[in-house]
């Protein structure tokens, strides 16, 4: 290892310092830009400071002014918009009122809506939010097991993070310059898996433990019928964000921000039909709250962008590639590797953060190890091309970050569901969400088996 | 403070909402085009549609960041310092908010400098031909304020008082 790598390894130490000591992640990522920066000017001398903070003239600016990344607000927005509209309850409604009288059909309901959710917020926090506290009181009522119910709405939530549209697919498609489009339509089979799958694993706990999910007496006829009549126009906004993306009838941006309008027009129609759908209160609310979460995320793209710009010049990540591309480890074994410190990392930290921190180091040792970024399919070491690799590495990648959503001891998504239902004790809703991470460990290996599921749709 | 960040949010709102009519007239515009080529009409997009859309958006992005600050929405991992005494939690976010204080001005003046340097370039958009340095000063102005609500909170993180502010 040479001096600049070496200041880059100890920039790489130091910002997961700073970030376990609680300092913000985009404060700590843009101190270690800009520390690690110097101090690579002091050790390689002819790597001069001042052109790098010169740079700041405009990179602000440049990041911001992104036609790809507007999708993340007007996202974020949609997301926001549908809880205050009372879209979720609508939609876990609608479901319930289809299949809530089989047994287990309450948390059958409560996963299928998690990914309708989780399809038009992009987030998991959020679709474990919005759900839990829906979904919660109903299951609850049902006589259900209560480390089971919250361990199924953790898992639910987790399910926002891949199903288009996804926030993180977009920033990992930034970071390794994919095509979001392409990401977006590779992530909807993996994300029906996850459903079809968690679905499976509540099929087979309420079989064998039936006192955990008692069968409920059907909906009344006038209440079904209007829960299924106030699901219809949540499914056609649903069925017309996920084809016309599949489809490629509209790109992201139009997606987004079309969807973001019909969501506010549903809320206001909603309102002058039934009187509880969305106020002017709750619209100026979901905006103050979209700026909160598209603040976040913005900034902390642009922590990213100076730290990446360090870390580059430190030449480490191309180090770390060059060392996997002539280290002789078996391909799939160093995916696994990979893949178990994400899951190991996952556990301590915010997967936003994670994607920005790691992916610019992870990303080039997969391409180095996959054969380098002009080979062919035919000649790569997983069968595939660079670009085919982006998206193959992607989803894997946000699938096992997720499962830190659920992995104490951060587990983020059972954190919250634990704030909702607080009589319940933490220990047993992460043991009600562990049956769903052996059902993700399953779907990563299908994937890291047959990756040509992913380009069904592309 | 609450209101000042909330109306400085609301005005990137308001350029969501723009953007949001203006890709439903683009949309509605390219829609209405294939449906009606057929009868050899013809209707055009929004000309300049993504130069207007990332103008807008640069403004919107950085009037969220001191909203954002304020209610403490920017990402931290308490996992070593959430066990700590208070004193240890409370220093620790008077360091936090400090350094958030210091980069926040040191962006407000690089991105002044850019701005200027951009009007004196005569940088312009791709498609519209607009120039950019005017959308630069809504950023630096976004910045000031986020280093002003990173000072305030500075200081009530020095006099023990609460974190961060919820919803208003």
């Amino acid at each position: 290892m040479d001096p600049r790598e070496i200041t880059g390894l100890a920039g790489l130490g130091v910002l997961l310092l700073l970030i376990l000591l609680r300092i913000p992640v985009v404060v700590a990522m843009i101190a270690v830009g800009l520390g690690g920066s110097y101090a690579l000017s002091v050790v390689a001398p002819f790597l001069r400071f001042e052109p790098y903070l010169r740079q700041f003239k405009s990179m602000l600016w440049e990041s911001m002014a992104s036609y790809d990344l507007t999708i993340i607000p007007l996202f974020v927005l949609m997301g926001y918009v549908a809880g205050f509209s009372g879209l979720s309850r609508d939609l876990f409604d609608g479901i319930q009122a289809m299949i809530g009288r089989m047994r287990g059909g309450l948390a059958i309901s409560a996963i299928v809506a998690c990914a309708g959710f989780g399809a038009v917020c992009g987030s998991s926090a959020a679709t474990a939010s919005a759900m839990g506290r829906i979904a919660l009181p109903e299951l609850k009522k049902g006589g259900y097991a209560p480390g089971f119910s919250a361990g199924v709405l953790a898992a639910g939530g987790t399910l926002g993070i891949l199903i288009p549209p996804s926030v993180a697919l977009v920033i990992y498609g930034v970071i390794v310059e994919a095509s979001i489009l392409d990401l977006f339509r590779a992530a909807i089979l993996p994300g029906l898996i996850a459903v079809v799958f968690f679905v499976a694993v509540i099929a087979l706990y309420t079989r064998l433990r039936p006192e955990a999910a008692p069968v409920i007496p059907p909906m009344p006829g006038p209440e079904r019928l209007r829960a299924l009549l106030r699901f219809l126009p949540v499914a056609g906004i649903f069925g017309a964000l996920i084809f016309g993306l599949a489809f490629g009838i509209f790109t992201p941006t139009p997606a987004a921000a079309i969807g973001a309008l019909a969501v506010i027009l549903y809320g206001a129609a909603r309102r002058l039909i039934t009187g509880d759908g969305l106020t002017w209160n709750g619209l100026r609310e979901a905006v103050l709250s979209t700026a909160v979460t598209s603040g976040m995320i913005y900034a902390i793209l642009f922590g990213a962008a100076v730290l990446t710009s360090f870390f580059t010049r430190s030449g480490l990540p191309m180090g770390l590639a060059d060392w996997a591309a002539t280290a002789r480890i078996d391909p799939y074994l160093m995916l696994v590797i990979c893949l178990g410190c994400l899951i190991i990392m996952g556990c301590f930290l915010e997967s936003l953060s994670m994607i920005l921190v790691i992916v610019p180091f992870l990303w080039p040792v997969m391409l180095a190890v996959n054969g380098g970024e002009y080979v062919s399919a035919d000649q790569a070491a997983f069968g595939l091309g660079p670009d085919e690799l982006k998206i193959w590495f992607g989803i894997l990648m946000l699938i096992v970050i997720e499962l830190g959503l659920i992995t104490p001891p951060v587990g983020m998504n059972v954190f919250i569901i634990g704030a909702i239902t607080p009589s319940t004790p933490m220990g047993s809703i992460f043991a009600g969400a562990s049956m769903f991470f052996a059902a993700e460990v399953v779907r990563v290996g299908l994937l890291i088996l047959f990756p040509a599921i992913l380009f069904v749709l592309i | 403070m609450t209101a000042l960040v909330n109306f400085w949010a609301m005005i990137g709102g308001l350029c969501l909402a723009l953007i949001i009519a203006l890709t439903a007239v683009n949309v509605g515009a390219l829609a209405a085009d294939m449906a009606l080529r057929g009868w050899d009409i013809r209707v055009p997009g929004i000309y300049g549609y993504e130069d207007v859309v990332k103008l807008l958006a640069s403004v919107a992005a950085l009037a969220f960041f001191p909203l954002c600050q304020w209610r403490g929405g920017h990402v931290a991992v308490g996992l070593l310092i959430d066990p700590a005494p208070r004193w240890v939690g409370r220093a620790n976010r008077v360091i936090a908010y400090a350094l958030t204080t210091g980069i926040a001005l040191f962006l407000a003046w690089w991105m002044a400098i850019g701005a200027l340097e951009v009007r004196r370039d005569g940088l312009t958009t791709g498609i519209l031909e607009w120039p950019q340095w005017p959308f630069y000063w809504p950023g630096v102005v976004s910045m000031l304020l986020w280093a002003l609500v990173a000072a305030v909170m500075t200081l009530n993180a020095l006099k023990g008082e609460e974190a961060a502010h919820g919803p208003a």
